[in-house]
């Protein structure tokens, strides 16, 4: 065996070994934009967790997208959807609400925001 | 149903929405992006091999090099709650599973146009006619480059007339700030004719 090798995404395990084999994201439904934070309980039992999951649970102490964890640990969109995944369903990590249905007070909303920067 | 202020329980609850820039490569979609965003503009990298080789003609498979696509973004917080995303496309329009990510779910877009090379944005709008998401096109000025008349732009793309056409310094500020309430001004008159609400495209989910 040849030894090893970083992975030219910079990830330090290769994307199967993060997700265990797993390919496909648990009943969760996650979007790129989705955002997704600590739970209080995973505060207290971060030091337990696996190294990629800690270092997720460590980057989620503050609120970020699925697009964020994945730019930031350097993994593909798909591996971080299903880790993150996992981490909700152990109670780990709140998702956020995806916005559904859109109506003119919201746009108005995003709008004041944007002029206002 | 998620109207923010509904979705502020005792628990501020969060909610994310996110904006599309595509336009092809080199356009200035990572400035656009990179200017107005509130955090410094982050990049995803997928790195393709098989999954480039089932979707590409036989020519492609022969090499079988691994491609790397890149998706940049930024972020901007509207009060506590609410997170909203500028996700730029990738440039290679084949990749369409990286685009399709990206826009399901997503308010509405921005097709950047480069003056130079219009041929670069045709993928861009054929993809958002297709996909029925609302969008806005708009010239980015260069320093170096003419700059397209709004009739010009529309007889060379062959825009439909009722997609606002205007032009943006994407290395400005303000220029893009303009930029995006303009594509805002459109989702709402967009929304006038639905009946005041639309619901998001967001049917691959979870895939």
């Amino acid at each position: 065996m040849s030894s090893p090798q970083p992975s030219e995404g910079g990830s330090l395990v290769r994307s199967f070994m993060a997700t265990k084999g797993r390919t496909e994201a648990t009943s969760q439904e996650l979007a790129i934009e989705t955002v997704v934070e600590i739970t209080p309980q995973a505060r207290t039992s971060i030091s337990s967790a696996q190294f990629e999951q800690r270092k997720i649970l460590e980057l989620l102490d503050s609120p970020a997208s699925i697009a964020e964890v994945a730019a930031k640990l350097k993994l593909p969109i798909r591996t971080a959807i299903i880790l993150v995944s996992e981490l909700a369903s152990d109670g780990l990590v709140d998702s956020s609400d995806l916005v559904d249905t859109i109506d003119t007070d919201f746009l108005m909303t995003i709008r004041n925001a944007i002029e206002a920067l | 149903m998620t109207k923010i202020e509904e979705s502020t329980a005792s628990v501020a609850r969060r909610t994310s929405a996110k904006f599309v820039v595509a336009g092809g490569f080199g356009v200035g979609k990572t400035t656009f992006v990179g200017t107005i965003s509130e955090i410094p503009p982050l990049r995803t990298e997928e790195h393709l091999t098989e999954a480039a080789s089932e979707i590409d003609d036989v020519s492609v498979v022969k090499t079988k090099t691994s491609t790397t696509v890149a998706m940049d973004f930024g972020r901007i917080n509207v009060g506590d709650s609410l997170m909203i995303y500028l996700f730029g496309t990738p440039g290679q329009l084949r990749f369409s599973f990286m685009w399709d990510t990206i826009v399901e779910g997503a308010l509405g877009a921005v097709v950047l146009i480069d003056p130079r090379r219009l041929d670069e944005s045709y993928g861009s709008l054929d993809y958002f006619e297709q996909r029925e998401l609302p969008f806005v096109v708009v010239q980015n000025e260069f320093p170096d480059a003419p700059v397209l008349t709004q009739a010009e732009l529309r007889d060379y793309l062959a825009i439909a007339p009722e997609i606002p056409v205007t032009t943006v310094d994407a290395t400005d500020k303000e220029s893009v700030k303009n930029a995006v309430t303009f594509l805002i001004d459109h989702l709402m008159q967009q929304l006038a004719k639905q009946g005041g609400r639309r619901k998001l495209r967001r049917k691959d989910l979870g895939r």
